[in-house]
């Protein structure tokens, strides 16, 4: 259970800071437009897999710890989407089908509904960022 | 040395207000104009439809598609709204409990206001909406508050626009504190959200008029004039919040609730915009 | 992390180009067809008309779908538009349908593969 939070912790803290050394998100998100959850890319001289951190969460082994832990890190996150005022429709009953499944035994499930949920929340603070960049863009200019 | 500064001077305002020109009013209190916002947006539907004028825009999708506007004037020549405006006209009249009325909580007895709503209380900070002042009014005379979507709230606010009509909008920004929450509106209908990723502007500015499978959505100018709405996708007569709930769910986002403050700030960017219209409530749409 | 990463690399060492390279079975291009007009699914009908007979009620938000191997020689950049549109106009109306999980990797595919005859 510790490995994997501080897994998820790792790598998403690197994410973060590396989107503003601008653009490991970029870079993943460009190549993963083009080739789908199977494919590579090379980022500042190394080999990436252009699966989301997510996905890379949900296929670790299922089981009741790894579940609980994959849950919680997308409850969190989607906490933090709701607050910035960006949380998705379904990210709430992703988790509640996830918590579900988590008590029914089915690990497998759990951590799929879970990684999806931790997917959209993390999309949606991000949208947020971005947002406050950008919103301004959109109004039309005076002439 | 005078000269000099002061021709340094005359520079930097001029390039400064260069600037202004060529970009759009600021994203923060301090460079915020509303009014310059205001006539940007009549400039845009101006290049987009030139052949609509100005006062228009009250009439939503029907100013600028002539298709739809036939089906429209047919519906108004029976107005769906009309029982609603009974009800709210008698619901408006009838004395609460403590023998006191929704007369006594408005300006004018309620009567021909709806064009001052909503507004800034520097009281309590913050924008105080139509359907608000109704439950407060309520509530204050030991009354429960209605529900803000449909039914009473509707028909009552219905009523009070339709004493209104033909006056003209004049929304006031008073102060800077006002100025943010004017901002906020302006913020959220600009930004994009949802896993849709979609902001309002997205479909009621760039979009409007284009169709998404057989609906043309409205412009963004004029939006708040008409409402409340007996739409036809519901059946029955609304709030402008149940409509801001719908389209805000539509972008596949949490949704906020009617009165929020967000809705309630985006209710006065939105009002602010229409500023000049008339009011034209109770209407009807698709 | 450094255990995570190589995982991930070999991972996608196994699969590189597989994607693009995909089968064109008439099953794929009946599935594009499916979501492309399921109100539930794609709903790309919604804003890009296509000159399918099936097409009932088609928006005109986003350009007609025609001429799709000339205006995307290299399918991959017409999967990528549809992914995220975004990434070329931050404007753009186009939901992120990859990016954002509106539909999955494969029936992104499939809709490649089916707005790919036309």
């Amino acid at each position: 259970m510790k490995k994997i939070i501080s897994i998820a912790a790792v790598a998403a803290l690197t994410l973060s800071s590396m989107a503003s050394a601008q653009s490991f998100s970029e870079a993943f998100d460009a190549a993963r437009a083009l080739q789908g959850a199977n494919g590579t890319f090379e980022w500042n001289g190394k080999k990436y897999s252009t699966q989301t951190i997510e996905e890379a969460l949900a296929s670790k082994p299922a089981n009741a710890e790894n579940a609980q832990a994959l849950f919680d890190a997308a409850k969190a996150k989607y906490k933090e989407s709701q607050e910035a005022g960006f949380a998705w429709r379904d990210t709430k009953k992703y988790l509640k089908e996830s918590k579900e499944a988590i008590a029914a035994g089915e690990f497998q499930k759990a951590m799929d509904l879970a990684a999806r949920a931790h997917y959209q929340a993390r999309k949606g603070v991000e949208q947020r960022d971005y947002a406050e960049k950008h919103w301004i863009d959109a109004v039309p200019p005076l002439n | 040395m005078n000269i000099i500064k002061s021709t340094l001077l005359g520079l930097s305002v001029a390039a400064a207000s260069q600037m202004a020109m060529a970009a759009t009013t600021g994203a923060t209190v301090a460079t915020v104009d509303p009014e310059a916002d205001r006539i940007a947006l009549q400039e845009y539907m101006k290049n987009r439809f030139p052949d609509t004028p100005m006062s228009e825009y009250v009439n939503g999708i029907y100013a600028v598609d002539a298709a739809s506007r036939a089906q429209w004037e047919e519906i108004e020549e029976f107005p769906p709204y009309e029982l609603d405006l009974e009800k709210g006209e008698e619901l408006f009249n009838t004395p609460f409990a403590n023998g006191k009325g929704y007369a006594d909580c408005f300006e004018n007895g309620g009567i021909g206001i709806r064009q001052n709503f909503p507004y800034w209380n520097d009281e309590r900070k913050t924008v105080v909406t139509l359907e608000m002042a109704i439950n407060e009014c309520r509530m204050t005379n030991g009354e429960k508050p209605l529900g803000w979507k449909k039914g009473a709230i509707a028909e009552i606010s219905a009523y009070m626009a339709y004493t209104s009509r033909g006056n003209e909008f004049a929304i006031e920004i008073p102060n800077d504190e006002a100025k943010a929450a004017y901002l906020d509106g302006k913020k959220f209908f600009y930004s994009k959200r949802g896993q849709l990723n979609l902001s309002c502007a997205d479909c009621h500015l760039t979009g409007t008029n284009r169709l998404v499978r057989a609906d043309l959505p409205s412009p963004a100018l004029g939006h708040t004039t008409h409402f409340p709405v007996v739409r036809s996708k519901w059946g029955n007569i609304g709030t402008l919040h149940r409509r801001y709930e719908g389209c805000h769910r539509d972008s596949r986002s949490e949704y906020l609730k009617p009165q929020s403050e967000t809705f309630r700030n985006l209710e006065y960017f939105q009002t602010y915009m229409s500023n000049g219209l008339i009011v034209n409530g109770p209407g009807a749409r698709k | 992390m450094r255990k995570l990463i190589s995982a991930l690399a070999v991972a996608g060492v196994a699969f590189t180009g597989s994607a693009v390279a995909g089968s064109h079975s008439e099953a794929m291009i009946k599935e594009g067809q499916a979501i492309y007009h399921g109100k539930s699914r794609g709903n790309c009908v919604a804003c890009h008309n296509i000159q399918d007979p099936i097409t009932n009620q088609a928006g005109n938000q986003g350009p007609m779908i025609i001429a799709m191997k000339a205006r995307y020689p290299n399918k991959a950049e017409l999967r990528a538009q549809i992914w995220d549109a975004t990434a070329k106009n931050p404007l753009s109306i186009m939901p992120p349908m990859g990016k954002h999980n509106i539909l999955t990797e494969d029936e992104i595919d499939a809709v490649v593969e089916y707005i790919y005859q036309y």
